[in-house]
């Protein structure tokens, strides 16, 4: 899974990256394993996982189209994209 | 004289030839503290009712900021203002860089400049010492010649040479002014007043240390010190620096809000082409940086393939990518650079221009414009190199470009047809690239900002939509208690809108980058409070600076009123009421209806009649300037 850390989001990244690739199944594990995350694994499980604050967080597209971050289901080989509310705008909700 | 400023005005008078010095007292300069407050005081105080933009009786005004020049980051700019030549009303542009440090270092608070040199010249400032001198000679050449050879004349290579290139001689009416040659004051046309002056350069020079004005020096330096380290510590002010202007490329794209074909969609299919990472691989070849700011997010661009591209001019912006690329549908970053490096040489305007350029562009589809009045050029969306050529029509006023220098709201009237449908501006400022489909705020920003569509007169809706974020948390010592979703329209946005406005005018008047202050960046309120007190030993708090911002938008406001101004300038082009025709706000339009409720909530909020849209009495009086109420006899 490719993700894309927007505008100053990518501060919050220990290696300070924009781009970044993810193993899903690690991040399913490693939500489970905290007692955070069980089942889909959606946008909001992988920026828990990056731990972004989820304050800084304004707009989520999957392959380029913008969702609700709670509501999409990933696949491995799905592009997520985070941005911040500078330089993005706003995802929509269900 | 008090501390922080030097209690000195330079008077430039170009018809008489003569020079001479003014002081400001202590309560006035607490009034008006520097940038765009002391300039608004001095046009109102200077101008007189329906001066001609381009006539003798216009006045230029150039005001460093009451913390330009100090050692603290961001703290560099210095307002431009005159009645404007494209709007007729208010005309006000900042620029950072160095020019404005320089003058502080002169000794000086400001330049009024006032009539007509009768052949052309410029202007010499070493310390106290100012002398206007023969500048025929440099009439009609180039900025990067005119730099050489004015440093050379005063003897001087460190010389700030303040200047104007083709496009203020011209008279274009949103022609720019530079300095350094990649600094630029660029809105509202104020290159072109200079121009009509016959004006070319001011050169500065200063030798007096701006720290030893401040009340308490060693508490500013301190100041500055930690927020220079604060820099790589805050998640915004890293952004910038890393990324730079055109990191938000990206994002807006995929929210939706990238303008995209002269604002009919708001996403591109190119965009992935104009990005920060793009910009890197493609023209990037260094950082540059502001008088003593840390955040270094400037940049300097080169280019030797197809387009020639010097990196003396400074790199293109994200307005400039965004204007010459996704609103003119194109996707080369080599030719935005190459029209951003024009726009340079020629001092034009980089928003204005490349929104004439999209307009003229959709004139072109519809058959307003054809290629006879373009000297064969197809100026259709996503032609970089037509659009590149526009640039030089506009610049020289060759063909259809000297229409097009009148700016696209006179454009579009002599065009007929559905041009003004398609002139992106208000006032006849045109939209910077920030759609207000999916930010209502910028959108109110855009149309009761007094020298027109401004996207820095407030700060961005998504910014304050989560009370949870940075830049909220930020905003929270101004007074805003409510996080707002950035689409929301209504009397409660109207409500932080009017305190952001008034801490967006503060920020214009102290000499503060918009890049700088929460709640767009990393200097918090309280750092900024901070450096006002250790600069002039003023015991000022956040809603004094708010008090400062809002009096200096009434001031600029009463300039509009006397000059025929009303509600009906208060407008959005009709686009904006229209859906978006692509990307993920698609079918999104604004309510008109919401629109101007919103817009009665803001006057009442403001204390500005319902109908004209003019400061009342009794507001004036409250923020201490009564006398302006007179000027356009308020009630």
């Amino acid at each position: 899974m490719r993700v894309h850390l927007g505008g100053h989001l990518s501060w919050y990244d220990p290696g300070k990256r924009a781009w970044l690739e993810l193993d899903a199944r690690t991040v399913l594990e490693a939500g489970a394993s905290q007692d955070r995350q069980s089942g889909p694994l959606t946008p909001a499980g992988v920026a828990r996982h990056l731990g972004l604050p989820r304050g800084e967080i304004a707009l989520v597209a999957v392959n380029g189209r913008a969702v609700d971050p709670d509501a999409v289901q990933l696949t491995p080989d799905d592009r997520v994209e985070f941005y911040p509310p500078i330089g993005g705008g706003e995802s929509p909700s269900e | 004289m008090g501390y922080g400023f030097w209690g000195r005005i330079l008077r430039v008078d170009l018809t008489g030839g003569k020079i001479s010095e003014e002081e400001i007292d202590d309560t006035t300069y607490r009034l008006y503290p520097g940038g765009k407050a002391l300039a608004a005081y001095l046009l109102l105080k200077n101008i007189p009712p329906a001066a001609d933009p381009l006539g003798p009786e216009n006045v230029l005004v150039l005001a460093e900021g009451l913390l330009t020049g100090a050692p603290f980051s961001t703290a560099t700019r210095f307002t431009a203002a005159a009645r404007s030549p494209l709007t007729g009303g208010y005309g006000e542009s900042e620029a950072g860089g160095f020019w404005g440090a320089e003058l502080k270092m002169a000794g000086w608070d400001a330049i009024v400049i006032t009539g007509r040199s009768e052949r052309p010249a410029y202007l010499r400032i070493t310390d106290d010492a100012a002398e206007i001198r023969d500048g025929a000679h440099l009439w009609g050449r180039d900025p990067e010649e005119v730099q050489a050879v004015v440093r050379e004349e005063v003897g001087d290579k460190l010389a700030r040479v303040l200047q104007i290139g083709l496009g203020g001689e011209n008279r274009v009416r949103f022609a720019a002014i530079t300095h350094d040659l990649r600094h630029y004051n660029g809105r509202t046309g104020m290159g072109a007043v200079m121009g009509s002056k016959n004006l070319k350069a001011i050169s500065v020079r200063g030798s007096r240390k701006v720290l030893d004005l401040a009340c308490e020096p060693q508490s500013l330096s301190e100041l500055g010190r930690k927020l220079a380290k604060q820099v790589k510590e805050h998640p915004q002010s890293w952004d910038l620096q890393v990324k730079g202007t055109p990191g938000l490329t990206r994002g807006l794209n995929a929210g939706g809000i990238l303008p995209t074909r002269n604002f009919r969609s708001g996403a591109f299919e190119g965009a992935e082409d104009l990005t920060w990472e793009a910009y890197e691989k493609e023209i990037f070849t260094a950082r540059r940086s502001c008088y003593a700011c840390a955040v270094r997010c400037k940049r300097e661009v080169r280019v030797a393939d197809r387009y020639q591209v010097s990196e003396a001019w400074g790199g293109p912006e994200y307005e400039t990518v965004a204007g010459f690329g996704s609103d003119c549908g194109i996707n080369d970053l080599q030719a935005i650079a190459k029209a951003n490096e024009l726009c340079g040489r020629y001092t034009l305007d980089t928003i204005s221009t490349s929104s004439t350029v999209a307009f003229a562009m959709e004139c072109f589809e519809h058959g307003l414009i054809g290629a006879e009045d373009t000297g064969g050029l197809e100026l259709r969306f996503g032609n970089a190199d037509a659009m590149v050529r526009a640039v030089e029509m506009i610049a020289r006023r060759e063909h259809i470009g000297d229409l097009l220098a009148e700016g696209s709201r006179r454009a579009a009237a002599v065009l007929g047809g559905n041009a003004a449908h398609f002139a992106m501006h208000v006032k006849g400022l045109d939209l910077p690239m920030h759609e207000p489909r999916g930010k209502v705020g910028v959108g109110l920003g855009y149309a009761v900002g007094e020298a027109g569509a401004d996207h820095l007169v407030a700060y961005h809706d998504p910014a304050l939509a989560n009370p949870e974020s940075v830049s909220f948390k930020g905003a929270m010592p101004l007074g805003i208690t409510e996080a707002l979703p950035p689409r929301e329209l209504s009397r409660r946005k109207a409500v932080n809108y009017a305190v952001l406005e008034s801490w967006s005018s503060a920020g214009k008047t102290l000499g503060m980058c918009y890049f700088g202050p929460a709640p767009r960046s990393f200097i918090q309120v309280e750092d900024v409070v901070a450096a006002v007190r250790a600069a002039t030993g003023w015991d000022v708090t956040a809603q004094d600076l708010l008090r400062v911002g809002e009096r200096a938008t009434n001031l600029a406001r009463v300039f509009n009123i006397r000059e025929g101004f009303s509600r009906r300038d208060d407008t959005l082009p009709d686009r904006l009421f229209q859906p978006l025709e692509g990307g993920a706000l698609a079918g999104v339009g604004m309510s008109r209806e919401e629109f101007e409720r919103t817009l009665t909530d803001l006057y009442e909020i403001k204390g500005w009649d319902p109908v004209t849209s003019a400061p009342t009495r009794r507001r004036l009086q409250e923020l201490g300037i009564e006398w302006a109420a007179d000027l356009i006899g308020a009630g």
